[in-house]
């Protein structure tokens, strides 16, 4: 009756419960995921290009604030640059 | 908002970019660092234009980085622009918009990456991408029944965007393009890592070792760590970490640096 018990309790726990090693995991995501505070950039009204800018200032009557990079490499929306 | 990268030597850079270009490489304009701001008005029209580093020094690149002073000064700057296209005072604060799945792509996985070296407090900005996943892509990490070895190289498109947010760390120099992330090696586990309520969850855990298109021995490695949600027949939700070190070459030599990345699929 013990060992049923005890086998039946185990078959409860792996299927109700992630892994030791999957529930670390995710409290490290939780962790290291940035929040709004670290995103603050991505509160900017980013375009794809210049042109694209450009455009929308004229459709929306808005001005357009332009990063110019002198160099071969600088993609500022994703900050690799 | 807008970026622009480009030499004074290259076709077709815009008006408003050779505006400011003509402004900063005037004789006796002092140097400054290579990038730069112009804000224009609807119609096109440049209306304030700023370096981007405040008070430049004695040469190029140099600049005051000390305390809140880039910050105040692009404060002022931008103030000053608005007073003269006569918009008042700035709203309140946009909400966060991360990059979007490029356009046809209904899923993916959004990578945050960040270098944490203290004297570049500029690259623990985390770097945000997102790499498309088709349906077909996710047929790879199908629930295993029990523990199996895949190849660090089928995660190579997300992982490829794990390198610092300064690309001058490994650049072609000849064409002064970065270079590709292009290696993935290591055994990786995966294995079920149980379930909880409707969900089924799936692990993968194990040492990367990466490499670029620059060749040679360099190399940088790390733990991955990522977790899948299966339920129902949708493509798994993915939340997965990666903690490694960085070997950061500088005028001063070489010094290693831990880089973290945080992976989570999107959908839209």
């Amino acid at each position: 009756m013990l060992r049923t018990l005890v086998v039946a309790f185990l078959m409860a726990v792996s299927v109700s419960a992630q892994s030791p090693p999957a529930k670390d995991t995710l409290e490290r995501f939780r962790q290291l995921r940035p929040g709004d505070e670290d995103l603050a950039m991505y509160r900017l009204d980013w375009a794809p290009s210049f042109e694209a800018a450009q455009r929308r200032a004229a459709k929306e009557k808005r001005p357009v604030l332009l990063v110019v990079i002198h160099a071969k490499y600088g993609d500022m929306i994703s900050g690799h640059c | 908002m807008a970026s622009w990268h480009g030499h004074r030597d290259d076709e077709g850079i815009p008006e408003a970019v050779q505006e400011v270009w003509r402004a900063k490489f005037r004789p006796g304009a002092g140097g400054g660092t290579n990038v730069d701001v112009c804000v224009l008005d609807d119609g096109g029209k440049v209306v304030r234009t700023f370096g981007a580093i405040p008070a430049p020094g004695r040469g190029p690149g140099k600049g005051d980085f000390r305390g809140d002073a880039v910050v105040n000064h692009w404060k002022t700057e931008v103030a000053a622009a608005r007073e003269t296209l006569g918009l008042g005072e700035a709203g309140e604060p946009r909400v966060v918009a991360l990059p979007a799945l490029p356009e046809g792509a209904d899923g993916g996985i959004r990578v945050f990456t960040r270098l944490d070296d203290p004297g570049m407090p500029a690259y623990n900005a985390p770097v945000v991408e997102v790499v498309a996943m088709t349906e077909a892509a996710w047929d790879a990490f199908a629930r295993p029944e029990k523990a199996v070895t895949l190849d660090a190289s089928a995660l190579l498109p997300w992982l490829s965007k794990m390198f610092p947010g300064g690309v001058m760390e490994r650049t072609d120099p000849e064409t002064k393009r970065v270079y590709d992330v292009t290696g993935a090696e290591g055994d990786l586990t995966f294995e079920p890592a149980g379930a909880k309520g409707e969900s089924r969850f799936a692990l993968i855990r194990g040492v990367v070792t990466l490499t670029d298109s620059g060749g040679g021995t360099f190399s940088w490695k790390g733990e991955l760590r990522v977790v899948l949600e299966y339920r129902g027949e949708a493509p798994p939700v993915l939340r997965g970490v990666f903690e490694g070190i960085y070997p950061r070459k500088s005028p001063n030599g070489e010094r290693e640096f831990p880089i973290t990345g945080v992976l989570e699929s999107v959908r839209r």
